[in-house]
């Protein structure tokens, strides 16, 4: 098999109404290959990757059972590490870009002494929307959170002992990363968040400050971005719910959950709107125009 | 006919002068009406009708002066400020995503507001930091009507819904002030989600579609000094700190612009 750039690891379930959008997004953005795990869903996955228009590029995976993501991405490291110098690991709800447009292949080529490069997210609400609406996750959801938006998850508090009660005891949640890793320099996931690498060597966030664990010194969102769209219609924030989470802490309650989506709707961001106008399915902004 | 022109109040020897007439004819600004006050030079170019506009209010009669000038041969006119940006957000031609406003005498623009880009070099790449879009500012000229309780943020308009005014000229009477116009047959102008615009003002800002960056604090700019037009003489003034102003990392205008980011 050809030696690819960039690739991604993604484990996912259920997926099925996303994944072209997601895989076709990705392609454009540059990546080349798509290691996908599929945890025992019951849709008609394989019809969505057809319909991405990049088949070819799937690499298509079984990993079943409880607990999967950091067990996927384990495999995914040891079994094509030598496949790709970098893979991204993210969700099928995770849209990454490089917000200048530069090919992100390119933007990876200035961290090439590093193991990995930690990407801040931001996170997208509902945006009012009840049930899912027709079209694309892109072009529907454009209201986010705020950049240095806090909420009180455990998981975020910056040590043990701080008052719960504080927000500034907790990380800004945006600063929470996820990993584009060099797999030839990687270990393994510790989280899905973040990765162990031989040498004891450090990620490094956009700035090219190394840190280690899965939050970043700041915030950065020049170089590269994740597009979180954590909740989209209230109506499929309600199945997330249900599902429950991967790791970070205990299940959220669909009440909590619903405080959280309330301060993801602060801030209108259309930043990957130039990038996904030209998917299949895309709704014109101005429909005379097109 | 033009399909759009733009209009602005210019000082000679502004240095956003250059890359705000570059971003516009970029995004599809066919020619440039610039009333220059202070008597100095403004750029000449094939596109540029310069006007010397020595005036010392000079934004009104300015546009009543461009709407009556100049007005029959544009479809579209938009009334901006040098520190002012308007795009499409998808990175549509603007002539092209005006055709869907086609109905509205106007459509007001809602603005976003950058703080001071911290480092020297080209503006919009590194001027990535705007305040949030509820932003407010505790002026009198803000409240959203005399007597409401001055202590409460919600008593005041977002300077975000401060419009900016993109009109067709054959439909439109006058100017009524710098950030307001009149429509013929008593139209109002209309926000991109078809609210309408009163005294300048809209009841909330959208940014799904067009906006304006408004990128605040060139040069030695003062909050005080900026916001002195809203500001009666003998009231608090705001504090100097552009901190507000910075919250939120927005590059949206990016990819329109054609900016790279700094390695």
């Amino acid at each position: 098999m050809a030696r690819h750039t960039l690739a991604i690891g993604a484990i996912f379930k259920d997926e099925a109404p996303y994944l072209a959008e997601w895989i076709a997004f990705h392609a454009r953005m540059g990546v080349e290959r798509f290691f996908l795990y599929d945890n025992e869903s019951r849709d008609d996955w394989r019809a969505a990757i057809d319909a991405s228009g990049q088949a070819g590029r799937v690499t298509a995976l079984s990993c079943p059972g409880s607990a999967g993501q950091v067990r996927a991405y384990r495999d995914c490291i040891v079994r094509f590490r030598g496949e790709a110098d970098w893979i991204a690991f993210i969700d099928c709800d995770e849209f990454l870009f490089a917000p200048d447009g530069t090919s992100l292949p390119a933007v990876l080529e200035e961290y090439r002494d590093h193991p990995a490069v930690g990407v801040n997210w931001v996170v997208f609400g509902t945006g009012g929307h009840e049930q899912r609406p027709a079209g694309l996750v892109t072009r529907n959801y454009w209201r986010r959170g705020r950049t240095d938006v806090v909420v009180p998850y455990p998981a975020y508090l910056r040590r043990p002992g701080l008052d719960p009660a504080r927000l500034d005891s907790y990380r800004p949640m945006n600063s929470h990363v996820k990993s584009i890793v060099r797999p030839a320099l990687t270990l393994h996931p510790l989280t899905p968040h973040h990765f162990a690498y031989a040498g004891g060597a450090r990620a490094v966030d956009e700035e090219g400050r190394p840190f280690d664990g899965p939050w970043s010194p700041g915030i950065g969102l020049t170089r590269l971005r994740l597009n979180h769209y954590w909740s989209k219609s209230f109506a499929e924030l309600a199945a997330k719910t249900a599902r429950g989470r991967a790791w970070i802490g205990p299940p959220a309650s669909l009440e909590s959950n619903r405080a959280v989506e309330r301060l993801m709707n602060a801030e209108s961001d259309t930043t990957i709107f130039p990038f996904a106008r030209h998917l299949p399915g895309w709704r014109p902004l101005f429909p005379e125009a097109a | 006919m033009l399909a759009l022109a733009a209009a602005a109040v210019v000082r000679a020897g502004d240095p956003r002068l250059d890359p705000w007439l570059g971003f516009h004819r970029r995004v599809g600004v066919e020619r440039f009406f610039l009333y220059a006050t202070g008597g100095g030079a403004v750029p000449e170019a094939a596109d540029i009708t310069a006007v010397a506009w020595p005036f010392e209010r000079p934004h009104r009669p300015a546009w009543d002066h461009c709407l009556f000038h100049h007005g029959a041969g544009a479809a579209w006119l938009a009334f901006l400020a040098t520190d002012e940006f308007l795009f499409a957000t998808d990175g549509e031609d603007l002539r092209m995503a005006l055709a869907a406003f086609g109905r509205t005498p106007a459509v007001g623009v809602g603005r976003l507001l950058y703080g001071p880009q911290g480092r020297p070099g080209p503006l919009l790449r590194h001027a990535v930091r705007r305040a949030s879009s509820d932003i407010v500012l505790a002026l009198p000229a803000m409240l959203r009507s005399p007597g409401l309780d001055a202590e409460r943020h919600e008593s005041y308009r977002p300077l975000a819904t401060r419009v900016a005014f993109v009109v067709q000229p054959a439909r439109t009477h006058a100017c009524r002030g710098r950030y307001d116009f009149a429509f013929r047959d008593e139209e109002l102008a209309m926000t991109e989600e078809g609210r309408p615009v009163v005294a300048g003002w809209s009841e909330r800002a959208g940014f799904e579609r067009l906006r304006v960056n408004q990128y605040l604090g060139g040069g030695a700019e003062s909050l005080r000094t900026r916001f002195a037009d809203a500001v009666p003489a003998h009231d608090p003034a705001p504090s100097d700190d552009w901190a507000p102003f910075q919250s939120e990392i927005d590059t949206a205008v990016w990819p329109v612009a054609g900016v790279r980011a700094a390695p």
